[in-house]
């Protein structure tokens, strides 16, 4: 036969087990319970988003043309040839009044599929699209102008070029054409 | 078995042996009050405990469910008139991305006109002796041969009146000027 005191200890022992084990049930079934709530509750946030995002959609676009895929094309190409891309920019450099002449040492060299750091201006577009980078070279004795021109020109063609970088140095000797180098990025939609 | 027991007696006496027959048996444990309250206990607490906050939760729970049947069924019927419009979110895309690349066109000629409209208006006859532009960090380096020192301080001045500058800087020795552009 247990002692009475002994028996006391069992008893509040037991009790203070059944909470314990109360208490983490409790635990472990809210948790489950808050967490299926937040997951919906957040799904619920997502959804929120997606319908404020398509009401605007569906409200800016319902009645408005949207350009063809192969009108957009012209603007951002799907399809890349490097050679087609080269006779492109002779072709409009030509038309900016740059020949390749004696003297002129006209250069375009192409590097493909470039990547940006993220704190340049180029970096979204080039993460989204194939960015190529073109660089034009040549000697002229009207830097200004002629840069001025051949910037017009690719910018005024439908592909989208953007200057990325401009640099000239006149030669303290007159005699001595300025050398140009223009640089160009132009981007591709190739998925 | 039967708890047997020996007791001998004095040797002139016959021996009586003794045995307990009866047998060995645990006699019931007393009914114990202690099972009720722990049940009780066990009971008590897990409604207070589990079952109160579970209610509540569960309500929430509900309502989040049945707000997500209606979002989803609001979601969908906005989809089927966005198919029904024949809304093409790809192009979309496609239009919003080159905007954003005609709006990283950079109006060089602007800026060489107002540049060279700014040096001139210090001195008449002064030129550009280099010029590098980098759109990665929108700075525009400037050499620019100036007859007078007083000059580059108003050229300077010149150049942070411009639109496109946000800041100017030069160094005399050098005759270089640097200018951040504003986006």
């Amino acid at each position: 036969m247990l002692s009475k005191r002994l028996n006391d200890i069992i008893f509040i022992a037991i009790i203070v087990l059944v909470l314990i084990g109360i208490v983490i049930a409790r635990f472990m079934v809210l948790s489950t319970m808050d967490g299926r709530i937040e997951e919906i509750e957040a799904e619920n946030q997502q959804l929120e988003n997606e319908i404020a995002a398509d009401i605007s959609l569906v409200e800016e676009y319902r009645y408005e043309n949207i350009p063809t895929a192969s009108e957009l094309a012209r603007f951002i190409p799907s399809h890349y040839s490097r050679n087609t891309l080269m006779y492109f920019v002779f072709a409009q450099l030509e038309l900016a009044g740059i020949r390749d002449e004696s003297g002129r040492e006209l250069r375009v060299e192409i590097q493909e599929d470039i990547s940006y750091p993220s704190e340049s201006r180029f970096n979204e577009l080039s993460n989204r699209f194939s960015a190529n980078r073109i660089e034009i070279r040549f000697n002229t004795s009207e830097p200004i102008d002629e840069i001025d021109n051949v910037i017009e020109q690719l910018y005024g063609v439908d592909q989208v070029f953007l200057l990325q970088n401009v640099r000239y140095e006149a030669s303290e000797s007159e005699q001595v054409a300025p050398r140009v180098v223009i640089n160009f990025v132009t981007f591709y939609n190739l998925d | 078995m039967p708890n047997r027991r020996f007791q001998s007696k004095d040797a002139e006496q016959s021996d009586f042996i003794y045995v307990d027959l009866l047998p060995d048996m645990r006699r019931p444990r007393q009914f114990n009050v202690n099972i009720i309250l722990i049940v009780l206990v066990a009971v008590f607490f897990t409604w207070l405990l589990v079952y109160w906050p579970l209610s509540g939760r569960q309500n929430q729970l509900d309502e989040a469910l049945n707000l997500n049947n209606d979002l989803t069924a609001q979601r969908d019927y906005i989809e089927s008139q966005i198919d029904a419009y024949r809304i093409d979110r790809d192009r979309i895309d496609l239009l919003g991305s080159i905007e954003t690349a005609l709006d990283n066109q950079i109006n060089m000629t602007q800026y060489h006109s107002d540049l060279l409209a700014a040096i001139q208006s210090v001195e008449s006859d002064a030129r550009i002796r280099s010029i590098n532009y980098n759109a990665s960090n929108n700075t525009i380096t400037l050499r620019v041969n100036l007859q007078r020192s007083l000059s580059y301080e108003n050229v300077n001045i010149a150049f942070l009146d411009l639109e496109f500058v946000a800041n100017s800087s030069y160094t005399q020795s050098n005759q270089e000027f640097i200018l951040e552009v504003s986006d």
